[in-house]
């Protein structure tokens, strides 16, 4: 604790010790502003890949399967559902992948409808 | 006071790492943030576009038989009346249907030879014999025989010759590609019967106006399909399932919003550190360019990482978690070969929409306090 006092070991000059430059921090914020500056090149090169992909034309593709094939639906939803068919009419062949189902969706808003959601009505004598 | 601009970028990460928990958390909200409404758009782009794409390849029109009780088969020599039509270059007759597997619900099609002849692509594709199939890498067969059971009209046993290759996956994953013979027995089509006919056109702009010449072709009411409806088909489903995706939005606007109050209210708190600054003889200038340096310094990285978060959950190569969780697949699903290309406006967008209220919320405190006086910072700040 400093008292305020002259000591006489002080009196002779002596080299001023270097800082602690672990105190600054500041080797640590320089690799901190490194890794934020990494990252953002990180990004850029993905987006520079991405659009010379996007020039470059694809190798392999499902493109000329989908001309072979014939059909003009995609495998995104699978099949023997509502949404894999672009045509929205019955076929000639059975959809149904059993028969106990019915023979087309009845969607939701129909069945609201039903008339089961009706306030019951009194009884006329 | 003059400042030397990289000390000044270096002070900014050190008055960051001051408060490293804090740092962290903001970074990895804004992170996260970015990766949610990234992902949804990049989603919905790359998936659009891919199906415009693949949709130019399949037929221009098709053309179905219908009755009041619904479609109709139609006799294949039907094709030589659609190539009356001037305009018309090809009329395929199609076989096909969805039929049931042990394994699952999978689609039909009769193997067309002059178009698998046709077919330039790097794998050798060879249109499956009576008894064989040609399947997609969703159709599963028990590994002791390689024999699919297929329950149609009639139950037929086929042994799948060959598969189509992962890059068609797209196209084929549920695909089970038969013999004409086969797929007619399995359908319960009678020889010279066909689902419907796809037609090609030569100039593809033109398929909308050959419709009422195709109506009046037929000897019966027909239903006509073109490219465009059936992209507006799938354009409705993927906007049906991003409308629920956008869900995800509220909360992400929420976090955006306590983020931003959050911000706020650290600089707020840093009231006494800018007025010693000022008091050392810190600029309002120094001032407000090392709080938006800090802010840059954890902004722009973690709106970065979270944009290549995203990228990689969209683009990367055999991804499956969007068939799985938002198009309904359950045991298998579809890798998707996703198109890029289109990554840079949306890149741009995500970053204004985080980055823009997370700067707004830095500069305004730092320019009231850089204005301030440093003795009123310093006692408010105590």
């Amino acid at each position: 604790m400093p008292t305020g006092k002259r000591s006489p070991a002080n009196d002779h000059p002596t080299a001023d010790p270097l800082p602690d430059q672990s105190l600054d921090r500041l080797v640590p914020a320089g690799w901190l502003v490194g890794a934020a500056l990494a990252v953002v090149a990180a990004s850029l090169l993905t987006l520079t890949v991405d659009a010379l992909q996007g020039i470059s034309p694809r190798r392999k593709d499902a493109a000329p399967y989908m001309r072979a094939i014939g059909l003009n639906e995609l495998a995104l939803v699978p099949a023997g559902r509502q949404a894999r068919r672009p045509d929205p009419l019955p076929t000639p062949v059975d959809w149904r992948y059993l028969p106990t189902l019915p023979k087309q969706d009845p969607g939701v808003i129909p069945l609201l409808d039903k008339e089961q959601l009706t306030p019951p009505q009194a009884a006329i004598p | 006071m003059k400042h030397n601009r990289t000390a000044q970028i270096l002070w900014a990460g050190r008055e960051l790492l001051t408060h490293p928990g804090a740092t962290l958390l903001i970074a990895l909200a804004m992170g996260l943030l970015t990766t949610m409404i990234a992902t949804g758009l990049l989603l919905s782009q790359a998936l659009t576009a891919t199906t415009n794409r693949l949709l130019s390849q399949g037929p221009d029109l098709v053309v179905r038989r219908v009755t009041h009780d619904g479609g109709q088969l139609l006799s294949v020599k039907m094709a030589a009346t659609a190539m009356a039509i001037p305009g018309i270059i090809e009329a395929r007759p199609r076989i096909w249907g969805s039929v049931r597997t042990p394994q699952g619900v999978v689609t039909v099609v009769a193997a067309d030879q002059k178009a698998l002849r046709r077919l330039h692509a790097p794998a050798s594709i060879r249109a499956p014999l009576p008894g064989q199939a040609l399947v997609g890498h969703g159709v599963t067969v028990p590994e002791t025989d390689s024999r699919l059971m297929l329950q149609g009209a009639t139950m037929i046993t086929v042994r799948v010759a060959q598969r189509f290759p992962l890059e068609a996956d797209l196209v084929t994953h549920d695909l089970v590609m038969l013999h004409p013979a086969d797929a007619r027995r399995l359908l319960g089509l009678a020889p010279e019967d066909a689902c419907d006919l796809a037609l090609t056109v030569f100039h593809a702009d033109e398929a909308e106006a050959l419709r009422p010449e195709l109506a009046r072709a037929f000897p019966w009411p027909v239903h006509i399909t073109t490219r465009q409806d059936t992209r507006k088909h799938y354009a409705t489903a993927f906007g049906r399932r991003g409308g629920l995706s956008s869900m995800l939005y509220f909360p992400a606007v929420i976090a955006l919003l306590l983020l931003v109050a959050g911000v706020v209210r650290q600089q707020i708190g840093n009231r006494a550190r800018i007025g010693l600054f000022k008091a050392l003889g810190w600029t309002s200038r120094d001032i407000v360019a090392l709080q938006v340096t800090k802010a840059l310094l954890v902004g722009l990285p973690a709106i970065a990482g979270g944009l290549m978060i995203a990228y990689g959950l969209v683009y990367a190569p055999a991804q499956q978690w969007i068939g799985t969780l938002l198009l309904g697949w359950q045991k298998t699903a579809p890798l998707m070969h996703l198109d890029t290309g289109y990554a840079a406006p949306i890149f741009l967008e995500v970053t204004g929409i985080v980055l823009i209220p997370y700067l707004v919320a830095v500069l305004w405190p730092s320019l009231v306090q850089a204005a301030s006086d440093p003795q009123d910072l310093l006692n408010r700040g105590d």
